[in-house]
């Protein structure tokens, strides 16, 4: 953008929080924030994507790509504290002033009686003026152009315009929040069992925050459950890969199994059977794609097969960790992030998932190891899971192709 | 392949009416309130579809409104009619065994207008309780019933005959309201005999396209508009007429009119070619539907499997039913006249919806049958 003489172009500023601690492996935490960030904005236009000064800056290489389209997305990438809009131009006083005036009007346009403050950061010590200097100087030039609709407050103010004057100055009043956490492939690869419902998306976000990458295993038991509940699924997957980034869907084609379950296990067993199968089968999967843990929704608690006694029958078939982050949480905790990160609205669509639709009337509240195993009695086990492994199949979600289907 | 027995929610647009339709789409189309020798063709086509429709159902064309279909025929005729008459009791007597445009709709007046709305019960065949209907009607003074002639649901069928004299006697200021949506086309239907002041049709339903239909209007039955703007259709419902839509549900109507005995007939021998052929083949049923009810419509419940999986066992293969009306079937394990008919809630979860048709043939109906059976024994678990 050429602004009368002065060149301007735009950039994002991208601010790290918890990598920035990190010692000796912080490059390799930074190099990968970054491969995650080129990643979500590839289709968007040609970036560079820099480090220095323990920030990350963007700026489009060719073309005018939309830069707030960009700065929506990367705000989804884990690693991300906050990305600010920001203008570059050379550190002449001349361009800054002009700058300035132009920006505040585009901030201002539209809207009624503000208050404001200059914050002014001069690392470059060559500018003539001091940081104190250029705030009251850039305040007082905007007073004088919007006397009515301007008023000067340094406690809260409506907007904040920044100043940080380096090798160039940059401008900037918006702070777009991150999410923070560790940048997804810094911690292994965790198998997600996804049901449909309000908790796994949930769990799998949480894990995928702390830098693990995700993969998503759903128990499909048509006609039991319905191609609508696996698009509801398939939906949530699209949804945690905003934040997760690229990953693998694997569909389990259950009903052979389920149906012989059905037959041979007793009644108030079946669910606490069922998530052994599945645990098994998860595992199995997991070991073939490499990931080293499985993620579950599980709450402690919340329905009869998660009690403490229904929660050791199901691990004690898998030797992975299982990580379970919502273990400790309180519903309406899991709810309020589900409604954060976007995938209540889909988890509550009605179509029944295989946990609903197989729920025994009074199931088994506290079954113990033994009363499992003497129900998995009259099944042929491992023959079960190698035919239910032959029934997968697997997609690859990618957010940036993927993200029309979002409605 | 596919077999579609679900044509209670809609059905195809029959090859009669659809060329004649493409063809009136293709021409050139003027607005019927132009006053263009253009205008004045599409204006005829509007009156020559009244008039048939005036045949088929025994009303004066005067009294056709067109509209997009029943859901805005059954919001003009009930909020158009209260709005109308706000000096008639502010109180409205229906039956549990409405569609939901119609249970919506009466709750739009009961928040905004401060209506009182009586639901009466149904029995368990499925039709109003006469009883109830009459201690609803002498309870309080009534401004507004509203009937369902033959439900979507079950295919129960209330006996208007009976009904409205009631009605008369009773609450003689009462605005009535007939959905006859399942009705045109399937059954017998004189508007004039039939004591209802409004009575709403659909056209999707008997083979004309989505997004036509009719609110029969009694010379003289008072009406506010809901819909504002040119002033077309005597001010009842703005917005310029669909001609070739209007045309098109006239000819779908006349077309079903004509042959609706023979119909009529064929339905009810492939409902009974269903039913035989499933007790023939052992699946243990439940049939929901009362005896003596309108035979495009089965409503049977399955017990050990649900509806859903039924449904969705079927779907892969080509075979489409319901597990309720089309419009409320996502909410899973809820159907509000089957439990007002005093149904439990497994019975309602194992029920689905057949529908059968005039272009449903034997064959068809022995698929529908074995693949039914087949499933059955495959995913019920018992």
């Amino acid at each position: 953008m050429i602004n009368g003489t002065v060149t301007v172009s735009e950039v994002l500023l991208v601010r790290l929080g918890e990598i920035t601690l990190k010692g000796l492996n912080r490059g390799k935490f930074i190099a990968r924030l970054i491969v995650n960030m080129k990643r979500r904005i590839k289709d968007l236009g040609e970036f560079s994507v820099e480090q220095s000064q323990s920030r990350i800056w963007i700026r489009a290489l060719s073309g005018n790509p939309p830069m707030d389209e960009a700065a929506r997305r990367l705000s989804f990438v884990f690693g991300v504290v906050s990305i600010s809009r920001a203008l570059e131009f050379e550190p002449e006083w001349a361009c800054l002033t002009s700058v300035v005036k132009d920006y505040a009007s585009a901030v201002l346009r539209g809207k009624g009686e503000k208050t404001f403050k200059f914050e002014t950061k001069r690392v470059n010590k060559l500018f003539p003026l001091s940081s104190y200097e250029v705030s009251c100087e850039l305040g007082a030039l905007l007073l004088d152009l919007f006397p009515d609709r301007l008023a000067v407050k340094m406690e809260n103010p409506d907007i904040v315009f920044n100043v940080e004057i380096r090798e160039k100055i940059y401008l900037y009043h918006d702070r777009i929040p991150g999410r923070a956490g560790l940048p997804v492939g810094m911690s292994g690869r965790g198998m997600l069992l996804l049901s449909g419902g309000i908790d796994s998306p949930v769990a799998g976000y949480m894990m995928a925050s702390r830098g693990m990458m995700l993969e998503t295993v759903y128990f499909h038991t048509f006609p039991y459950t319905s191609q609508q509940a696996l698009d509801k699924v398939r939906g949530l997957a699209l949804l945690l890969a905003q934040y997760a980034g690229r990953l693998a869907f694997h569909v389990v084609d259950f009903t052979e199994a389920q149906l012989e379950l059905n037959e041979k296990v007793p009644e108030d067993m079946l669910t606490v059977v069922m998530r052994r199968v599945m645990m098994r089968v998860a595992e199995s999967l997991a070991r073939r794609r490499n990931a080293k843990a499985l993620i579950t929704g599980e709450s402690l608690g919340q329905v009869a097969s998660q009690t403490m006694e229904a929660l050791m029958a199901t691990d004690s078939v898998a030797e992975l960790p299982v990580f379970r982050p919502l273990i400790g949480l309180d519903k309406n905790d899991t709810i309020s992030i589900a409604r954060s990160i976007g995938t209540f609205e889909t988890s509550i669509l009605p179509y029944d998932d295989c946990c609903t639709v197989f729920v025994s009337k009074h199931p088994k509240t506290h079954p113990s190891l033994e009363d499992a195993e003497r129900a998995e009695a009259r099944l042929d086990i491992p023959s079960i899971v190698e035919r239910v492994l032959g029934r997968i199949s697997t997609a690859i979600i990618d957010p940036v192709f993927d993200e029309s289907d979002l409605s | 392949m596919i077999y579609d027995f679900d044509t209670t929610a809609t059905s195809p647009v029959l090859p009669e009416v659809l060329t004649e339709y493409v063809r009136m789409l293709g021409e050139q189309g003027n607005n019927p309130s132009s006053t263009h020798a253009g205008g004045l063709r599409a204006l005829h086509q509007v009156d020559e579809a009244k008039r048939i429709i005036a045949r088929c159902l025994d009303c004066s064309a005067e009294e056709i409104i067109f509209t997009s279909g029943g859901t805005e025929s059954i919001n003009l005729a009930l909020l158009g009619a209260s709005r109308r008459n706000n000096r008639r009791p502010r109180r409205a007597v229906t039956t549990a065994g409405e569609h939901d445009a119609v249970i919506e709709t009466f709750k739009v007046l009961r928040d905004d207008e401060g209506y009182e709305i009586d639901f009466v019960p149904l029995t368990p065949e499925g039709t109003a309780d006469t009883d109830a209907f009459i201690q609803a009607l002498e309870k309080a003074p009534c401004g507004l019933i509203s009937l369902i002639v033959a439900s979507n649901e079950t295919g129960a069928v209330n006996d208007c005959g009976l009904l409205l004299p009631l009605v008369r006697e009773r609450a003689p200021q009462a605005v009535t309201h007939g959905d006859i949506v399942q009705v045109c086309g399937k059954m017998p239907f004189s508007f004039r005999r039939s004591g209802f002041d409004f009575a709403s049709l659909s056209g999707h339903k008997f083979g004309a396209p989505k997004g036509t239909g009719v609110l029969l209007k009694r010379k003289g039955a008072a009406l506010s508009p809901i819909i504002h703007g040119g002033g077309q259709q005597h001010n009842f419902r703005s917005g310029t007429v669909n001609a070739p839509g209007a045309m098109a549900l006239a000819l779908a109507l006349r077309f079903h009119s004509e042959r609706l005995e023979a119909e009529r007939e064929h339905v009810l021998a492939m409902h009974h070619l269903f039913l035989r052929e499933i007790a023939a083949r052992g699946v243990p049923h439940r049939v929901i539907s009362p005896d003596g009810g309108s035979p495009y419509v089965l409503s049977i419940a399955f017990p050990g499997i649900r509806g859903e999986t039924m449904l969705n066992a079927l779907s892969a293969e080509g075979v489409y039913l319901s597990t309720g009306s089309a419009c409320g079937s996502k909410r899973a394990g809820e159907n509000h006249v089957l439990a007002a008919m005093g149904l439990d809630k497994q019975a309602i979860l194992s029920a689905v919806r057949i529908s059968f048709a005039p272009h449903h043939t034997d064959s068809d109906v022995r698929h529908l049958a074995s693949r039914l059976a087949d499933n059955y024994g495959r995913y019920a678990s018992i």
